[in-house]
């Protein structure tokens, strides 16, 4: 049972990770391989995702139930675990994406200001 | 959740699948196969940790990591070896007190009995108006010997001192008297010869003795050639046939097994009298063992059914109501057991207290370890991870609790064999067997866990931005944990309030037991004991004879002032009851109790300065041929003759010999306990020694100087008069006093005990969430003080707010006390359950415990410098 405060420390650390997952799964669903690279060119290369990271996470939001997983077939016919958005992952994806954008802002004003 | 659990394969599967993907892709950009896998598995990086994360995350590789955890714990530990010390000392005292009790439940009530089928051995009683537990009559034993069909055996026996003669020194020793299958029920064979045998031990043949391990090896070195030699036991030759092994302890005590000359023992005062018809003499023991396959609940079934039958035929004559059934050993432990269990449940309460007390210093520290685990928190420990750090921390200090409990343990098993029966166990009493240890693993791992977790989740649970403005503020740091520590300490003593009361309860009515009238004026006064040889004395008058000669010898040693012989010292538990008519009396439905049956010398009230309230002692004029004369008691007196005279009234004591001789009361005397001082006293009546002479006799022997000291010049009397006499149980009367308060003494002292080391548990515990407080508060203080608050103001808040949290636990404690010491009714004497003075008392004492704990930090924080204390940040 985490309490209010781990949670807030678990998001700072892995929210990132978490939000970029949601975002890439809501054009449909993905396997792992398939998420990390999505996120690698969409960033320009500018985000590279730890493998070492990206399993954990999704196993992180699969047991939130925001993401639902089962094994299926890739496009040049191999198997791979599939993820998808549930709805509670899309309405989450809503709330963690307008945070992040307010939370980009603020650092963007602050970081201004200083400069100023 | 109805998701199904993924598994470790199904995990690896994915990730060979993510490579296999990866490969794909690289290949498609032109890659060869090989290198294309190649590249895959390195952008996936280390496919073994991505596995363990995963291991991990569902817990799988628990314990690879536990190793780490406990090298951490032990570097922590050592750094801080005070706290460590402290902590595994509070534990130690705590398990191992635990321990030491828990041993002797494992003894007295978990471990069978160390006879074969010791499940299956039954002491069968009479239940009826005078006892839940009467002996049989010898007639009522030999019809369930015949009728009953659930017994494989059934026996009797009866505990009898055996004066041991024709060696070097005369000695008297612990014996029974046994019917020949004794041996059949206890399923016990000889260690060297054989046992008695109903085959063998045909009534009236050469008789035979069965001796005990320890008196072979004291008394004969242990010489196997003493098999079919005759010693002398009463001063009779009896052949030894057999040698029990060591462990062989029933009746415990006993050293010599006789057997029973008819059908059961011999009646005590006329063993020259078959008893086997009587219905209405009851001083014989009763075993049995059931046959396999039989339980208890059945065969006490059946042995009701004998005894409503066995009524309907004799009627009042047949005491029999019911009966009661026994295992052995419940039968052996009978009144210890609560006592046991109430020991057990103070140490629980004890050991929870210094869990309390090693939590609340964990908090301390786990406070001012914040920092550390946020760093460690910051760089990916999860949650768990450092709850599981904690809780090995915890258990590593459990641990070396839990060791040295083992020897505190070790060392206490001593003094405590002293609440068993201890003769029934031969030297298997508190013994750390591997139940014992168990249990001392398991209290260790709970507390652990229980000290453990508590600031585990306190420190893993803060919240992170609270931290930080804290830190910014630089005090108020730890609210919460202040808030656990205080919860701490007001159940730690809750609990101290616990033990108090409970001890205070005893002690109470230990106080109370000493203020009792004993009836007799025990200083200065000397006790022993003697059986006179059935063989050297056998009629009446020769034991008159010697007695008076005894007394004489006694009466000429310097220094004595008067020498007496009764049948019973006063304060012995047992009875010698005799059926009473009283002329002019209808007795009422049911009788009237039996009073108490005494033989006395003419000199004993004298001896052992019992008051004589009415009419006149005996005398020398007492004798066997006077008229007969009996000396009543108050309570005798008080009970039959209410309204009247009693000195002049007209009794007979039956069953002894002159059954149905009227004797006159020429006397009352004070109430004595005879049964011990919390015992109301009995009626009892008491008859002169000339018309009686028992061949169990005390000897009271008033001295004018310290009576331990004329015990040699007494004993060398004895045996001036005859060498071959054995005297035992030399002891001045004061003694005799305290030895019947001795379990008493014991279990007040070791609840005593308890409760003060909780209580000192509880002062520590004040103390410390005070200094804490104070150290926490600091500024807070300073600031008040420069805005000129007294130091007498400082003093009362920090010390008000100890009182605060002790006053809560007082409360606590005693309505806890109220549901919990209903366990000690059995235990109290003269007191209430809810006795308010106690209750009083020991919120006072606790209070004022509190306000010396916390006025140290008190003070210390009073004459604090507030600018210093201001200038900290």
């Amino acid at each position: 049972m985490p309490t209010q405060a781990e949670k807030e420390r678990l998001s700072l650390l892995q929210g990132t990770l978490d939000v970029l997952i949601l975002r890439t799964l809501l054009f449909g669903p993905q396997h792992g391989q398939g998420i990390a690279r999505s996120i690698q060119e969409t960033s320009q290369d500018e985000l590279l995702v730890e493998h070492g990271a990206l399993y954990p996470a999704l196993q992180r939001l699969e047991t939130k139930a925001w993401i639902a997983a089962e094994w299926g077939t890739s496009d040049n016919n191999r198997k791979a675990r599939f993820y998808r958005l549930t709805k509670t992952g899309r309405r989450e994806l809503i709330k963690e994406t307008s945070r992040w954008r307010r939370l980009a802002a603020a650092i963007g004003h602050v970081l201004g200001t200083e400069e100023a | 959740m109805s998701r199904p659990k993924r598994n470790a394969d199904d995990f690896a599967e994915e990730i060979r699948a993510h490579i296999a993907l990866e490969a794909a892709r690289l290949r498609g950009e032109g890659l060869s196969q090989a290198d294309a896998e190649l590249a895959a598995r390195r952008a996936f990086g280390n496919r073994t940790a991505a596995e363990e994360t995963f291991h991990e995350s569902r817990r799988w590789l628990w314990w690879d990591a536990a190793g780490k955890d406990l090298a951490y714990a032990l570097r922590t530990l050592r750094r801080n070896p005070v706290f460590t010390a402290a902590a595994a000392l509070t534990l130690a005292l705590g398990i191992g007190a635990n321990t030491a009790i828990f041993s002797l439940i494992d003894t007295a009530l978990l471990r069978p009995l160390p006879y074969p089928h010791a499940e299956r051995i039954m002491a069968l009683y009479a239940r009826n108006a005078r006892s839940d537990c009467d002996a049989l009559s010898p007639a009522t034993f030999l019809d369930y010997r015949r009728q009953d069909s659930s017994f494989e055996h059934l026996a009797a026996y009866r505990e009898t001192a055996f004066n041991l003669t024709g060696q070097d020194r005369p000695e008297r020793i612990d014996g029974a008297t046994v019917t020949p299958d004794f041996f059949a029920v206890m399923g016990v064979p000889a260690e060297l010869g054989r046992t008695l045998t109903v085959e063998q031990e045909a009534p009236g043949g050469a008789r035979s003795v069965v001796l005990g391990y320890s008196l072979w090896q004291r008394r004969f070195g242990g010489n196997a050639e003493i098999l079919g030699r005759a010693i002398e036991i009463d001063g009779e030759p009896l052949t030894v046939v057999g040698v029990m092994p060591p462990y062989f302890r029933y009746p415990p005590a006993c050293e010599a097994w006789r057997p029973a000359r008819y059908a059961v023992p011999e009646q005590p005062l006329r063993p020259e009298v078959n008893q086997s018809d009587s219905r209405d003499s009851h001083y014989f023991s009763t075993i049995a063992r059931l046959k396999a396959g039989t339980t208890r609940a059945e065969a006490l079934a059946q042995a009701d059914t004998i005894a409503a039958r066995l009524r309907r035929l004799y009627g009042e004559d047949e005491a029999m109501a019911r009966a009661t059934l026994l295992t052995l050993q419940d039968d052996l432990i009978g009144e210890t057991r609560p006592a046991l269990l109430v020991l057990l449940g103070a140490v629980a309460l004890l050991l929870l207290i210094a869990c309390a007390n090693v939590a609340n210093i964990l908090l301390a520290r786990g406070a001012s370890r914040q920092k550390e685990i946020a760093i460690r928190g910051a760089l990916g420990a999860g949650r768990a991870r450092l709850v599981r750090q904690f809780l090995t921390e915890g258990l590593t200090l459990g641990a070396m609790g839990g060791v040295l409990g083992v020897a505190v343990a070790y060392l206490a098993r001593v003094p405590l064999r002293a609440l068993l029966p201890v003769d029934a166990y031969a030297g298997t009493v508190g013994q750390l067997n591997a139940r014992v240890l168990a249990f001392t693993a398991l209290a260790t791992v709970s507390s652990a866990v229980l000290f453990g977790l508590f600031p585990a989740l306190q420190a893993t649970g803060f919240d992170l931005n609270a931290v930080l403005k804290e830190a910014a503020r630089g005090s108020g740091a730890g609210v919460r944990a202040r808030r656990a520590r205080s919860v701490l300490v007001v159940a730690e003593v809750a609990l101290a309030g616990v033990l108090l009361i409970g001890a205070g309860l005893l002690l109470r009515s230990f106080s109370r037991l000493l203020a009792v009238p004993e009836g007799f004026e025990a200083e200065h006064v000397l006790s022993l004991q003697l059986t006179l040889s059935r063989a050297r004395y056998p009629d009446d008058a020769g034991r008159a004879r010697l007695v008076r000669q005894l007394l004489e010898r006694m009466d000429a040693v310097p220094g004595v002032a008067a020498a007496a012989a009764i049948s019973r010292l006063p304060l012995n538990p047992g009875n010698s009851t005799r059926g009473i008519d009283v002329k002019g009396r209808v007795a009422p439905p049911g009788g009237d109790p039996g009073p108490d049956y005494l033989v006395a010398s003419p000199g004993y009230f004298r001896a052992l300065g019992i008051r004589v309230v009415k009419g006149r002692a005996f005398t020398e004029r007492d004798g066997a041929d006077a008229a007969p004369v009996v000396i009543v008691n108050q309570a005798m007196a008080r009970y039959f003759w209410p309204q009247q005279d009693p000195i002049g009234q007209w009794v007979t004591v039956g069953a002894c010999g002159k059954e149905n001789e009227w004797c006159q009361v020429v006397g009352v005397v004070d109430d004595v306990r005879q049964h011990g001082l919390d015992q109301a006293p009995r009626p009892a009546v008491y008859v002169p020694y000339a018309r009686d002479p028992w061949p169990f006799m005390a000897f009271v022997v008033r001295t004018r100087t310290e009576p331990a000291a004329a015990a040699p010049a007494i004993e060398s009397a004895v045996y001036s008069v005859d060498k071959e006499q054995p005297v035992f149980n030399v002891r001045p009367m004061q003694d005799v006093v305290a030895q019947s308060l001795s379990p008493r003494r014991l279990r007040m002292t070791l609840i005593g005990a308890f409760a003060f080391l909780a209580l000192g548990l509880a002062a520590v515990g004040i103390y410390g969430v005070t200094a804490y407080s104070v150290a926490q508060r600091r500024q807070e203080i300073g600031i008040r003080m420069a805005l000129g608050a007294k130091r007498g103001d400082v003093l009362r808040t920090v010390v008000g707010e100890a009182l605060r949290l002790a006053v809560a636990g007082v409360a606590a404690g005693a309505a806890m006390s109220l549901a919990l010491t209903r366990f000690l009714a059995g235990m109290l004497y003269g007191i209430q359950l809810t006795d308010g003075a106690t209750y009083a008392g020991v919120g006072i004492l606790l209070v004022a415990t509190a306000v010396v704990s916390s006025l140290i930090p008190a003070w210390r924080a009073a004459r604090a410098d507030p600018l210093a204390s201001l200038r900290v940040q």
